[in-house]
C-alpha cells in the first residue's frame, strides 16, 4: 500500500474540488464556533456552581459566656447530624479576622473593636456534603442549648445552589442536542460532497481499484476539510476567551463567580474541537464513500 | 481468450436480455458487435466487465470463471481488461497524464515505471502534448484517445470497446478504428467493439457478430453489411 500517495491524493482532492471543500469546512466551523462557546459556558458554570457550594456554611452563633467544656461537648453534637461534614470552632477574634476582611481595605476600620469590645460571639463554622438539606440541619442546629442564632445565607443560598445546576443542566442538554445538530449538517454536506463525486467513485472502479484504495484519499480529505473548519473556532476560543477573561478581570458581575484560568484551559478546549473536527470528518467520509462502494452484482 | 458457453441473462426486473449465446474469440482477434437497441450489446458488456452475472451458462476470459469471481476479486479482474465506453468516463479533476497514471496506481506499478509507460501510452495515441490538460479542454476524440490510453496502459489481454464511436464524428471516429487496430497489432491485444456504426463496420471489415433480441443472428468471419 502507497500511503503517501493516498495522502497526496487527500490534498489534491481538497484543492480540486475547493468549492466543495469550502462549504463542507464552513459547516465544521459554524459547528465548533457554537461547539466552543458552550464548552466553555459549561466548564466555567461547573467551576462557579462547585465555587458556591464549597462556599455553602452555617455559621452558628454561640451565646456568649458559654463554657469551653460546652463548646466542645456541642460541636461534638452537631458533628453527629446527618449530612454535616465538618465543625470549624471559631472563636471571637477570629470571627473579627474574618469580619474585617470580608470588607477588603475598608475593613481596617473595625479594627479598634479587637479585644475587650468585640461585640461578635464565638461560633461554629458547619460545612455540610454536597446537596445535604441546609435548612433541616440549620433547625436542629438551631434546637440545641446555648444557640444564640444560625445563619445559612437562607433560602437564596439553596436558589443560587439549585439555579447553578439547572443552568448547568440545561447547557448539557443544549450542547447534546447542537451536536445531533452537528453530526446531521456535517454528514449532509459531505454526502453531498461525495454524491458530487459519485461519478468518479464508479469511474475508478470500473477501473479496476479496490475499494481500499479509493475510500483512502476520500478519508484524507475528510480529515483535512475537518482540521479547515476547526482553525476559526480553535484561534476564536483561544483569543476570544483571553479577552473575554482579561476584560472582565476574571470573574463574572461579583468575586463569587470566578471565571476558569485561561490556561490550560483554552488549549484542552481547542484540542477537544480538533478532536470532533477530525472525528466528523472521518466518519463523514467514511459512512458517505462507502455508501458508493457496495458491491450490488 | 473469450469463451461464453450457453449464456443467458434474465434481469431482476424480468428482462430477458441474452439466449444461449455461444462465442468464443480468440488471442488477437478484432471483433465487432454490432445490433440495435436492445439487442443485448450493453448486457454483453456488462457481463465482460462483471458488472453482472450471467443467469445461465459460463463465461470465461483469459482464463477467469466470471460467474464463480467474488466481489472481492472483481477489481483484481477489472485489472486484467480494458474497457472503453462511449461517454469516456474520464475523471474530471485530474489530468491527462493523471487520469492514465490512475488505472497504473491501481496496480500498484513502480512510480517510475509507471510515469514512463503513461509517456509511452500518450504518444501511442499521439497525445503526449496534452499531458497536463484536464479532460474538459480536450475535444470528443482527443477524450476517447485518452480513455483508450488508459485502458491499455496495464497491457491488457483484452480491450472491451461500448461504442467508443457513438459520440464522435466520422473522422473522428475513423481515427479512433485505426488507433484501436494499431493497438491490436503492435500490442497483440484482442479487441471486441461493440457499435451500431454500420459505415463504420462496413469500411474497416473485421470479424461481425450481429446480435438481436439476444441471439447472434450472424457472425461473419469475413466482415461486412448486415442488414
Amino acid at each position: 500500500m502507497n500511503i503517501t500517495r493516498h495522502v497526496k491524493e487527500g490534498f489534491i482532492g481538497v484543492l480540486r474540488h475547493s468549492a466543495m471543500s469550502v462549504s463542507a469546512a464552513t459547516a465544521v466551523m459554524i459547528t465548533l464556533v457554537l461547539m466552543s462557546l458552550f464548552l466553555l459556558l459549561t466548564l466555567n458554570l461547573s467551576q462557579i456552581t462547585k465555587n458556591v457550594e464549597e462556599s455553602v456554611q452555617i455559621h452558628v452563633k454561640i451565646v456568649d459566656g458559654t463554657s469551653m467544656e460546652t463548646i466542645d461537648a456541642m460541636k461534638a453534637e452537631i458533628a453527629l447530624i446527618p449530612g454535616v461534614k465538618l465543625v470549624t470552632f471559631s472563636d471571637k477574634n477570629a470571627e473579627l479576622d474574618r469580619f474585617i476582611a470580608a470588607f477588603g481595605e475598608d475593613g481596617k476600620i473595625f479594627e479598634m473593636y479587637r479585644g475587650e469590645d468585640n461585640p461578635l460571639r464565638d461560633a461554629y463554622l458547619v460545612d455540610v456534603v454536597k446537596n445535604a438539606p441546609l435548612d433541616i440541619i440549620a433547625a436542629k442546629i438551631k434546637l440545641l442549648d446555648a444557640i444564640e442564632g444560625v445563619n445559612y445565607g437562607g433560602d437564596n443560598t439553596l436558589r443560587l445552589v439549585s439555579l447553578m445546576e439547572s443552568i448547568q443542566n440545561g447547557g448539557l442538554i443544549l450542547v447534546s442536542i447542537l451536536w445531533l445538530l452537528a453530526i446531521f449538517l456535517i454528514s449532509n454536506t459531505i454526502k453531498i460532497t461525495i454524491y458530487s463525486r459519485s461519478e468518479e467513485i464508479h469511474i475508478m472502479r470500473t477501473l479496476g481499484a479496490t475499494n481500499h484504495f479509493i475510500r483512502f484519499p476520500f478519508l484524507i480529505e475528510g480529515i483535512l476539510i475537518g482540521l479547515m473548519g476547526s482553525i476559526l473556532p480553535i484561534l476564536l476560543t483561544i483569543f476570544g476567551y483571553q479577552y473575554l477573561y482579561n476584560a472582565l478581570g476574571g470573574v463574572l458581575v461579583s468575586n463569587l463567580f470566578i471565571l476558569r484560568p485561561i490556561y490550560p484551559m483554552v488549549f484542552q478546549v481547542s484540542g477537544i474541537l480538533a478532536g470532533l473536527a477530525v472525528l466528523v470528518g472521518l466518519t463523514g467520509s467514511f459512512i458517505s464513500v462507502t455508501r458508493h462502494l457496495r458491491w450490488n452484482r | 481468450m473469450l469463451k461464453f458457453k450457453e449464456v443467458s441473462k434474465t434481469y431482476k426486473n424480468g428482462v430477458n436480455a441474452l439466449y444461449n449465446i455461444n462465442l468464443l474469440i480468440e488471442q488477437g482477434e478484432f471483433v465487432y458487435i454490432i445490433g440495435p437497441t436492445g439487442s443485448g450489446k450493453s448486457t454483453l458488456i456488462k457481463l465482460l466487465d462483471a458488472e453482472e452475472k450471467a443467469t445461465k451458462g459460463s463465461v470465461e476470459v483469459a482464463g477467469v470463471d466470471l460467474a464463480k469471481l467474488k466481489p472481492r476479486k472483481i477489481p483484481l479482474y477489472r485489472r486484467s481488461i480494458g474497457v472503453v465506453f462511449q461517454d469516456f468516463r474520464l475523471l474530471e479533476h485530474k489530468t491527462i497524464f493523471e487520469n492514465v497514471l490512475f488505472a497504473l496506481e491501481i496496480t500498484n506499478t513502480p512510480v517510475l515505471k509507471a510515469r514512463q509507460r503513461v509517456r509511452e501510452v500518450l504518444s501511442l495515441v499521439d497525445l503526449a502534448d496534452k499531458a497536463n490538460d484536464f479532460p474538459s479542454s480536450l475535444s470528443g476524440g482527443q477524450q476517447q484517445r485518452t480513455a483508450i490510453a488508459r485502458a491499455i496502459a496495464n497491457r491488457p489481454k483484452v480491450l472491451v470497446c461500448d461504442e467508443p464511436t457513438g459520440n464522435l464524428d466520422p473522422a473522428k471516429s475513423a481515427d479512433i478504428i485505426r488507433l484501436l487496430e494499431k493497438i491490436n497489432r503492435e500490442e497483440g491485444t484482442t479487441i471486441l467493439m461493440v457499435t451500431h456504426d454500420i459505415s463504420m463496420v462496413n469500411s474497416f471489415r473485421k470479424r461481425t457478430i450481429a446480435l438481436q433480441d439476444g441471439h447472434i443472428m450472424a457472425d461473419l468471419h469475413d466482415g461486412g453489411y448486415i442488414e
